[in-house]
């Protein structure tokens, strides 16, 4: 059997933060791949 | 050279070989490698112990060059192409039939969760079913640019939860002029074995056999500080794919610590640029590679560093050594080699470099 349950208010902002630092990494590797090429 | 002259040796050597009967202590058989070049394997012999194959390798090399993994090559071939592998096992497996579950997790221990967030314009399409038949709305809540869909808490062990869509772009955006992806995670948490075909998150029918550019970019990787994740035991299947867009599955499954299989693609045929770049990266449990037997077209960096960090990797090569060139490669894990079809490359150690490090 599943539960389903909303996200807490606390669960949204870690996420929020853990989406934002990620995708920070993303394009500091993109910016590594820019320079490797040139 | 034709599967009888084969079967004659191994008999002329004292073995019981025959191209027919299944139950012979060696069977050959011709093999199917998918392309119209020449094979991977033209045959494949398969012994019903470690002590036939012993016997069976005395018998084949007066005539062939065998080598350590039981590839069977032709003496003083230009070309190289091998001819035939040895394998052991009793009966060749019949060919699996392409997945037609929908994606599904399923607990391996008690309230293990499923949820996932995005950061895509519009929240990914997903409806959730506890038994494959009757579906409700994956909903979610948005806070800060980031959707947080509910979680889904697998109570007991054994416990599956469904999921499909219809994202045909992918889980995954990349605004024009922008060089940020906005991306979407799955966050699980206990322990979780996958399985059911991938392609359902982008089509509940699942006809696409083609993943968009960037639609799995990240989609299982571990994200934040420590040591990745140990969650997700087993991948879903990714067999119906044939083809993988650009950054297709980059980093899908980064730092999986606990998944011991690669996801097999054996109708994978085009992998664009990046597309499996660092797909397996961290993920320190594996002890099989992903079978891509029929994969013709490799984009720029499609594979580099697939495997990164793996320290028990083998790279076989074949190799022209007057002109430098790969003619063949493939990776070998303790337990299953791999075949990647062939590239061109421009030496040897460039591929090892390339593949296991991205360089």
């Amino acid at each position: 059997m599943i539960k389903v349950t909303k996200p807490t208010k606390k669960q949204l902002a870690e996420n929020a933060d853990k989406m934002k630092a990620a995708i920070e990494k993303l394009k500091e590797r993109a910016k590594e791949r820019e320079n490797e090429a040139k | 050279m034709n599967i009888n002259e084969i079967v004659g040796r191994l008999k002329a050597g004292g073995l019981d070989a025959s191209s027919t009967n299944r139950s012979a202590a060696v069977y050959v058989t011709e093999a199917r490698s998918g392309r119209a070049e020449p094979g991977w394997f033209g045959f494949r012999i398969v012994c019903d112990s470690e002590a036939t194959e012993r016997r069976v390798r005395a018998v084949l090399s007066r005539w062939y060059d065998i080598d350590a993994n039981g590839n069977v090559w032709r003496l003083k071939s230009k070309n190289r192409v091998p001819l035939m592998a040895i394998k052991r096992g009793g009966v060749p497996p019949t060919p699996p039939t392409p997945t037609s579950d929908y994606l599904y997790f399923e607990a391996a221990q008690a309230n293990s969760t499923v949820s996932m967030m995005s950061t895509m314009s519009m929240a990914p399409d997903l409806e959730y079913s506890t038994d494959g038949e009757t579906w409700q709305e994956w909903q979610h809540t948005t806070a800060e640019g980031t959707h947080t869909f509910d979680t889904l808490t697998l109570t007991n062990i054994g416990d599956r939860v469904y999921l499909r869509g219809d994202n045909p772009n992918g889980l995954c955006e990349v605004p024009e002029g922008v060089q940020q992806p906005n991306f979407s995670n799955f966050t699980l948490t206990g322990s979780i074995n996958g399985g059911g075909n991938i392609m359902s998150l982008l089509d509940t029918s699942m006809v696409l056999t083609e993943v968009p550019q960037y639609g799995f970019v990240l989609l299982f990787s571990f994200l934040g500080e420590g040591q990745g994740s140990s969650v997700l035991l087993t991948p879903p299947a990714m067999d119906t794919i044939t083809a993988i867009g650009d950054f297709g599955c980059y980093s899908m499954y980064g730092e999986c610590t606990s998944l011991t299989a690669a996801a097999d693609m054996p109708s994978l045929n085009v992998i664009g640029e990046n597309a499996l770049k660092q797909a397996y990266s961290g993920c320190s449990s594996l002890t099989a590679a992903a079978d891509m037997p029929i994969v013709s077209s490799f984009g720029e960096s499609s594979i580099a560093s697939m495997y990164e960090g793996m320290s028990d990797i083998t790279v076989l090569c074949e190799a022209d050594m007057q002109t430098q060139t790969v003619t063949s490669l493939k990776f070998e894990f303790p337990e299953l080699p791999v075949n990647v079809g062939t590239k061109t490359l421009d030496t040897l150690l460039g591929v090892v470099m390339y593949i296991v490090y991205g360089v």
